[in-house]
């Protein structure tokens, strides 16, 4: 097995026989022929399709019964195209399993042209067909000798591309069949023939003679194909190197005719090993070129389509199924090793709340030990010192009081009051709000001025100065005059006797004041 | 010519078998595994919010023992100050006596209302508050005393008091005929007081009114 090049089986199948070529790139590493009347049959050729088994097989048929025709549908809706195409077919060969159409190009025709073909099923043919099927190497299908030749006696010919219509012709004789005769224009197969060989031992200027003969009939055909006299038209005639020199003695009817033997037509193709420098049979020629290219048209058998189809399915599940083994493992793999960090974390974490824990309990066990615990003490002490907000400053008041009177006046009568102990008007509860007021006070207090102050303007004059210093003194705490010593406060009637101007009031004067203490 | 079971390629019975067990894996096998990731994910987070609560509760009660070691001293003064015990208003009214009589005090007398009881909480234990309000009425030469007596009867009283309420009235002047009752060896009386105090007791746990 070449390690570097990939090797394929070309399989010619003809009437008489079939040969098997093995091809690496463009090398013939071997080929091997069995007959058609072999005992063994194709199983001859098992054990050389088994030198590589990986190693595909095309399968080029070279028999009598293969049948080409033209036929040039109609324009239809693109739609449509394959549905007509196949009634075409079914029509133009009812009997046949292995029939496809190959579009070609063709001047001078309205519409779209295809070569309609047909493969019918023989019994030879169904013989390989069985063995290929049981065989571990690839295989695509049949294809057709002369539809896969194309293209090879322009480049035997070594033609240039001309104007006018060029023809050509590729006459060879082939070990498993005859003499095959392929004859395109414009790169499209025109028409095909198979002829018997002539006997062994023929001479070499009857053989030539004889490929003379079958030219001139082929060319009674090609002339209903359009062919006229003039059209330029090349013949590759491929033969062993007797036949070459005899044909040289012939007057075939073309416009030029290059005759080669097998091995120097490889040599022209850039093939090589292909033939026997004195060989005669041209189908390893036609093998090594065909594996160098894909096939024109491969036709089946339903059951190989259904096969191929089923293969297909197999090889698109295949990968389907190795895509999802793949997911599901990389899901799985993921999953558990998101459930490996999950597990992880899960042990971090337990491990700090079991430190977390252990803390706690040793400082709960701490607290435990406490001779008396926190929370009663503090509210305990918080109880405590609810009463002391309320708790009166009275001693505080009255020294800091004394300050503002001075010498020239003199508390008759004081009253201090907590907030919480008076009592609402109505006897209700008091807000809220003013519950948040505890801790606040009131003081009444009557105040006697010592300094006579005979005139009215001066006393009440003086009742004001007092309200200013108590308030310098006791701020922020608010104070008010609530009567003073004449009384001139608003819905306060003032009434008396009538002294002398500017008043005359020797006995003393008193104001009553009210401090509103903040808490 | 047909196609059999025997036609179809090993390559894809053994892919659709593969896909099959694909289907059944993910099926069972991952959906038990995602279930049981749900579930490491609810452990998970249980154990995360766990620790952070643990550590703030240890936090607490380490801050709950500094703050024990510094309340522990006032608490003790005021358990001293008899703030904790059951309210005898006899004892009180001794305890007052005592104090008036170490002033110049003239026309006194007392009340002492009946207590009132306020249920409230301690350390989530249900406690009562003890409270009792006295009237005290003086009179004296000298502000002074009333005031220094009024003092003494507050910090005197076992427990918790405050004043609630406190008048002063000067009742008469400091004249020559006063002179002349003081020069006599009277004790004649120039102010009279008034003064009503709250006064506190917190029940022992467990002790009834």
């Amino acid at each position: 097995m070449n390690l570097f090049k990939t090797s394929r089986f070309v399989l010619v199948i003809g009437d008489d026989g079939a040969l098997l070529v093995q091809v690496t790139g463009k090398r013939v590493r071997d080929a091997w022929f069995v007959a058609a009347d072999a005992e063994e049959g194709p199983q001859a050729l098992a054990a050389y399709l088994a030198l590589d088994r990986k190693a595909p097989v095309s399968v080029l048929v070279d028999v009598l019964e293969q049948v080409h025709r033209d036929e040039t549908l109609p324009k239809v809706n693109p739609f449509d195209r394959a549905k007509v195409l196949k009634r075409r077919i079914d029509l133009a060969f009812p009997n046949d399993e292995m029939k496809a159409a190959l579009p070609v190009r063709k001047t001078g025709t309205d519409g779209t042209s295809y070569l309609l073909t047909a493969l019918p099923l023989s019994p030879s043919l169904a013989e390989w067909l069985e063995f290929l099927s049981k065989q571990p190497n690839p295989f695509e299908g049949f294809a057709l000798l002369p539809l896969e030749s194309l293209g090879m006696a322009r480049e035997l010919a070594r033609a240039p591309t001309g104007e006018g219509r060029q023809w050509f012709a590729l006459i060879g004789l082939h070990v498993t069949g005859g003499f095959r005769q392929v004859i395109e224009t414009e790169g499209r197969l025109v028409v095909t023939r198979l002829t018997q060989p002539p006997p062994p031992d023929t001479p070499a200027d009857e053989v030539a003679a004889q490929i003379e003969r079958e030219f001139r009939s082929t060319l009674t055909y090609i002339k209903r194909m359009g062919y006229v006299e003039g059209d330029h038209l090349d013949v590759v005639v491929l033969a062993e190197p007797a036949v070459v020199e005899a044909l040289a003695g012939q007057a075939l009817p073309a416009t030029r005719v290059t005759a080669l033997t097998p091995y120097q037509a490889g040599e022209r193709l850039g093939l090589k090993r292909v033939a026997d420098p004195e060989g005669a049979f041209a189908d390893a020629v036609h093998a090594a070129w065909a594996a160098g290219r894909q096939r024109t048209l491969v036709l089946k058998t339903p059951l190989m389509r259904r096969r191929q189809m089923m293969a297909s399915s197999g090889n698109w599940a295949a990968r389907a199924a190795a895509a999802a083994t793949a997911a599901t493992l990389g899901f799985t793999a993921y999953t558990v090793n998101e459930s490996a960090i999950m597990h992880d974390e899960i042990d971090a974490a337990n491990a700090r709340l079991a430190h977390a824990q252990a803390e706690l309990r040793q400082a709960e066990a701490r607290l435990r030990e406490l001779p008396v615990a926190p929370d009663e003490m503090r509210q305990l002490i918080a109880a405590y010192d609810d009463l002391g907000r309320k708790a009166l400053p009275l001693p505080t008041f009255l020294a800091t009081l004394a300050r503002a009177l001075g010498d020239d006046a003199r508390i008759d009568a004081i009253s201090i009051q907590a907030e919480t102990a008076k009592d609402t008007p109505q006897g209700t509860r008091r807000p809220a709000a003013a519950q948040a007021k505890a801790g606040g006070f009131e003081v009444t207090m009557t105040v006697r001025f010592l300094t006579p102050l005979p005139d009215r303007q001066q006393a009440v004059d003086a009742a004001y100065a007092l309200r200013d210093r108590m308030r310098d003194v006791l701020a922020p705490h608010d104070v008010q005059v609530s009567r003073l010593p004449v009384p001139v406060l608003p819905g306060e009637s003032l009434q008396g006797k009538l002294e002398e101007p500017g008043g005359a009031n020797t006995g003393p004067r008193r104001a009553d004041f009210v401090v509103r203490g903040k808490p | 010519m047909t196609v059999s079971l025997r036609d179809i390629p090993a390559k894809l019975a053994i892919a659709l078998a593969v896909l099959v067990l694909n289907g059944l894996g993910l099926a069972f096998g991952i959906s038990a595994l995602l279930d049981e990731q749900e579930a490491l994910a609810v452990k998970l987070v249980a154990a995360r919010q766990q620790a952070p609560a643990a550590n703030s509760r240890a936090q607490q009660v380490r801050r709950d023992i500094d703050e024990a070691a510094r309340l522990l001293p006032r608490y003790e003064t005021i358990m001293k100050s008899g703030f904790v015990g059951t309210q005898d208003r006899l004892a009180a009214l001794k305890r007052i006596e005592e104090l008036g009589g170490n002033h110049a005090l003239g026309d006194s007398s007392y009340r002492i209302a009946p207590e009132k009881t306020r249920p409230l909480q301690i350390a989530g234990q249900p406690r009562t508050m003890m409270s009792s309000e006295i009237e005290l009425r003086n009179s004296a030469l000298l502000d002074q005393e009333i005031l220094d007596f009024w003092a003494k009867v507050l910090e005197g009283l076992p427990g918790r008091a405050a004043t609630l309420k406190a008048s002063l009235t000067r009742t008469g002047e400091v004249d020559q005929a006063l002179l002349a009752r003081l020069r006599k060896g009277e004790r004649p009386n120039l102010v009279n007081g008034s003064i009503n105090i709250e006064w506190q007791s917190l029940l022992p746990r467990g002790a009834q009114p």
